[in-house]
């Protein structure tokens, strides 16, 4: 039941006065920043004016082919324009057929395909290129857009920030069936080809009903299973390979789409004043702004993403999660990523449930024979199985981070971080309960002492700095660092890195004495040395890490001692007040003990190594650096057949970074008078940025 | 609000004017700005600051966005104007509330300077004023959001010792990057919010009055 307020509100607005803002009790003024406002030219979509072409545009109107091909690539662009963080109002939905179409539907008895129309009216002629084959595609754009938006209401990704979802309040045809528009398009594309065969946009308008067809079917691609050391999925692959083609054909034909005739109204702002709205006023966005690299980018991160068909170990899958995070991927990609990997039904690619998951990533790594997972004990199995249950609901909660973006990854990192450092204090006193009431002893020789080797506690310990260690050079990748705070962030993240280098000797100390005592059980050697080759790719990383951290170290000592970097006098602040305000982040963290302020200082007012000194140290320094890497490239992670390149590009990334920092660096007789730094990004890695001396 | 229309008149150390960034060039060398609290009742003056800041920021705002930071903290708006024309070149427009009920943070909302007279330390000065006036009210932290792409307002910022605290992915419209500075001031800015003593009394945090009173006054008496 609907009331007519029309008098109501004319009577009451009468009487409030001109040019005063009244508020009701109802809502506070915060809330009514999100407020529209009338007669505001930036803000109040009434006042758009439209031109002729706008307003007389005519959905029944004959179209030639090349119109149509032209409405067709222009809107399928559009929804990649879209994605690019634009709205459906100035992209897909600004397009005339797109919203004409709409509107019937929505407004339609039973919304369903019979009411997909641009006209309601007798079409005046025979109009089958608009209302066969340019309809096809209307719709199966739509349906591709509805696929969308329904991943970013899933919540894998952010609504607005990574996709915006608002289709001012259309339903963007969720009740109509993929298999009947696909019926559409094939229809559509038999048409054409009997029709047209000789005319050169028949191919290209076929290639875009192809490409919205394969579109109609990307669902099935996030279900299929990638059990361990399955059979390769080359059916499906090939598939996304031949959807590649077309796209890159597509994008080759890119410079004569360009050319075609644009249809004056086609798109307009007009749906922004005709249609429920709480946006301000945008401008349309072109769909020239997409070339179809983006689509191509997405059709290839699909492909990619299959490549985890080679998996073998927990590990291939950590590598894999890693890899996505490194680099920048179509938004499109992030949202089905983490659907792909970790399903409804809780399991990683359908195969395994998260938490056997986790425990075999644990026992691949570390934990291989220890009592905490091997003990009959009913009251340790217990204790173990609420332990675990605690670890992986956190470690998912890790596992999602991977597929944000960048910005938000570290985000995400920060909260993590705070429970796993929780979760080390519960691993380390069940241990020590294990050790102690259950006398499972799991030992280590430390010093010449015989210490519990501690293996849960050590995994959690490893992954939270692995975290921290991420968190500090990700405000690296992001910018977040002025150049005067270089030398106290690496040198934070130094005390970390050389935290995990001992936790992970210690772990490696662990797995050697298990293999000697293990040396005549044959399958338990094969797990062990497995175990060892893992821990020593951990090693070579973390060793390279620390390398080019005090590669840099020495290097923005230098800068400092020469005062071409300085920290500058602040009004309101100061450099501790800046540390501290760094150091917020681990506050809380109980291990390893935080390094406070006066201990930077302490360091700053160490004695600095000679310009001699210096040089020799960076060639040691050269040395271990191309070691680990060459190390690292010939390990399992660069070579499981699973994005190898990408692997390999990221890793040479960071000898790039030593060669910049090596180049550009301070030289002996540089001064603060003279030279000033410029933070170099491109083609270093992103935790190395590398600072080039340059005159001021 | 009793400080109001406490004026600060300084000279600006000018630079060289240049004609086509400074269409002053007919004004003497000396440029002589006036700052003052922003007066609630000065419609004028608020139709001026609002006229400004649409020019140069990028977001469009609403009146009710002016309404909410403007009646609620007065005291955290400032002016800047040319004393010789009595017109409105710059202003910052603030706000200061409890964050998480744990922190009195403060938050720069808007700042600007009409072009003609950038490059003279007006707005260094506008940030400074805003910035004293909530430290007197207790804040513990200031934060802001600006474009990655603003390599003037960041320069002018960190110069204050605002840190980049966070990337926001595609914070604006028109899809740029932005990032979160903070400017830390007490020990509560450097101490994550869940291991921090809830805040006493909200007052503290800066609020001047509640949200309704100051509203009604100002209805009675204004009609922005
Ligand atoms: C940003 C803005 C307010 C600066 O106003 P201004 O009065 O010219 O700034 P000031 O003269 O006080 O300069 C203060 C500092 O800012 C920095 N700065 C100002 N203009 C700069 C420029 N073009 N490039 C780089 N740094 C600049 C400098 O560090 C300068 O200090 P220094 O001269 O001692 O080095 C002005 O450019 C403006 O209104 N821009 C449009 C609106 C806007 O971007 N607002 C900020 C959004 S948060």
């Amino acid at each position: 039941m609907s009331t007519d307020i029309t008098q109501l509100l004319f009577a009451k607005a009468a009487k409030i006065p001109i040019d005063k803002v009244i508020k009701s009790p109802h809502f506070n003024l915060f809330e009514g920043t999100n407020a529209l406002e009338i007669g505001n030219a930036k803000l109040d979509t009434g006042s758009i004016t439209l031109t002729g072409e706008e307003l007389h545009f005519d959905c029944s109107q004959v179209r030639s082919l090349s119109e149509v091909l032209w409405i067709s690539d222009s809107l399928l662009r559009s929804v990649f324009t879209w994605l690019d963080n634009a709205s459906l109002s100035v992209t897909v939905l600004s397009n005339r057929y797109a919203e004409e179409l709409l509107m019937n539907y929505n407004t339609g008895k039973d919304k369903n395909l019979n009411s997909c129309l641009f006209y309601t009216s007798e079409s005046p002629t025979e109009n089958a290129l608009v209302d066969k084959v340019l309809r096809s595609v209307v719709l199966g754009t739509l349906a591709f857009c509805n696929l969308c938006a329904g991943l970013a209401h899933n919540g894998t990704v952010y609504e607005e920030e990574d996709i915006n979802p608002t289709a001012m309040n259309l339903d963007l045809l969720s009740l109509i069936d993929g298999a009947e528009i696909a019926r559409e398009i094939e229809w559509s594309i038999e048409y054409l080809k009997e029709n047209y065969e000789y005319h050169e946009d028949c191919d290209i308008l076929v290639q875009i009903l192809t490409i919205l067809l394969n579109f109609l079917d990307l669902t099935y691609f996030f279900g299929i299973k990638v059990a361990n050391g399955d059979k390769p999925l080359a059916f499906d692959i090939e598939i996304l390979k031949g959807l590649l083609k077309v796209c890159e054909s597509l994008r080759g034909q890119l410079d004569y789409l360009n050319k075609l005739p644009e249809i004056k109204g086609c798109y307009s702002m007009g749906i922004q004043k005709r249609l429920d709205n709480r946006a301000p006023i945008k401008a349309l966005v072109s769909y020239k702004q997409e070339d179809y690299t983006s689509l191509v980018t997405f059709v290839k991160d699909m492909i990619s993403m299959f490549e985890i068909q080679h998996r073998t170990e927990p590990s291939d899958v950590i590598n894999y999660v890693t890899n996505f995070s490194n680099y920048p991927h179509h938004v499109l990609s992030r949202a089905i990523f983490p659907i792909f990997l970790l399903r409804d039904d809780g399991s990683i690619l359908g195969s395994e449930n998260v938490k056997e998951f986790l425990v075999s990533e644990m026992v691949g790594f570390n934990c291989y024979g220890s009592g905490a997972f091997t003990s009959e004990n009913i009251i340790i199995k217990k204790k173990m199985d609420e332990f675990i249950n605690g670890l992986t609901m956190n470690y998912l909660e890790y596992l999602q981070s991977f597929n944000q973006n960048s910005c938000r990854q570290r985000q995400h990192l920060l909260k993590i971080v705070l429970s796993f450092d929780s979760l080390q204090v519960s691993a380390e006193s069940l241990e020590m309960e294990m050790e102690q009431t259950f006398l499972i002893k799991d030992n280590i020789n430390q010093n010449g002492h015989t210490v519990p080797a501690l293996p849960l506690t050590c995994w959690v310990y490893y992954k939270k700095l692995s975290i921290m260690i991420n968190i500090i050079f990700k405000g690296f990748h992001l910018q977040l660092y002025n150049t005067w705070e270089y030398l106290s962030m690496y040198w934070t993240v130094l005390n970390l890195i050389t935290n995990q280098l001992e936790i992970l000797q210690r772990i490696q100390k662990h797995i050697l004495t298990k293999l000697q005592a293990m040396k005549n059980h044959p399958q338990h050697v094969t797990k062990l040395r497995q175990s060892l080759g893992r821990v020593i790719n951990e090693l070579a990383y973390y060793r390279m890490l620390n390398s080019l951290t005090v590669l840099q170290i020495l290097n923005l000592r230098q800068l400092k001692s020469m005062k071409i970097i300085t920290v500058p006098e602040f009004p309101f602040s100061n450099e501790e007040k800046s540390f501290k305000f760094r150091q917020k982040s681990f506050k809380s963290i109980g291990v390893p003990p935080q390094p406070t302020f006066s201990d930077f200082q302490q360091f700053q007012g160490s004695k600095e190594p000679s310009f001699e000194e210096f040089k020799s140290q960076v060639n040691e320094l050269k040395k271990s650096i191309n070691e680990n890497i060459t190390t690292l490239l010939s390990s399992r992670s660069c070579n499981n057949g699973i994005n190898d390149k990408q692997c390999q590009d990221w890793t040479n990334l960071f000898k790039r970074s030593m060669v910049g920092i090596c180049l550009n660096g301070a030289k002996e007789g540089y001064n603060g008078q003279e030279y000033k730094v410029e933070v170099m990004r491109e083609g270093f890695h992103g935790f190395f940025p590398v600072l080039k001396c340059v005159k001021k | 609000m009793g400080q109001r229309n406490h004026l600060h008149h300084i000279k600006s150390a000018s630079q060289p004017l240049i004609q086509e960034s400074f269409p002053l060039n007919e004004h003497p060398a000396m440029v002589q700005i006036s700052y003052s609290q922003l007066d609630i009742h000065n419609e004028s003056d608020i139709k001026a600051l609002q006229t400004l800041i649409s020019v140069d920021l990028s977001e469009p705002y609403s009146i009710y966005v002016y309404k909410f930071f403007l009646n609620q903290w007065p005291n955290l708006c400032y002016i800047a104007r040319d004393a010789e024309t009595s017109q409105v070149i710059g202003t910052i427009v603030s706000k200061l509330e409890p964050h998480k009920g744990t922190r009195s943070r403060g938050y720069i909302g808007m700042l600007a300077v009409k072009t003609a007279y950038r490059g003279q330390g007006i707005a260094k000065k506008l940030v400074r004023l805003s910035i004293e006036e909530m430290i007197k009210s207790g804040a513990d932290e200031v934060m802001l959001e600006t474009e990655v792409v603003n390599a003037a307002a960041i320069r002018l910022y960190e110069n204050m010792g605002f840190l980049r605290s966070k990337r926001l992915f595609r914070y604006y419209m028109n899809q740029h990057d932005a990032f979160r500075l903070i400017l830390p001031l007490t020990e509560r800015s450097v101490v994550r919010s869940t291991f921090l003593e809830p805040l006493k009394d909200p007052a503290d945090a800066g609020k001047l009055k509640d949200d309704m009173d100051l509203l009604t006054a100002n209805l009675s008496t204004s009609s922005f």
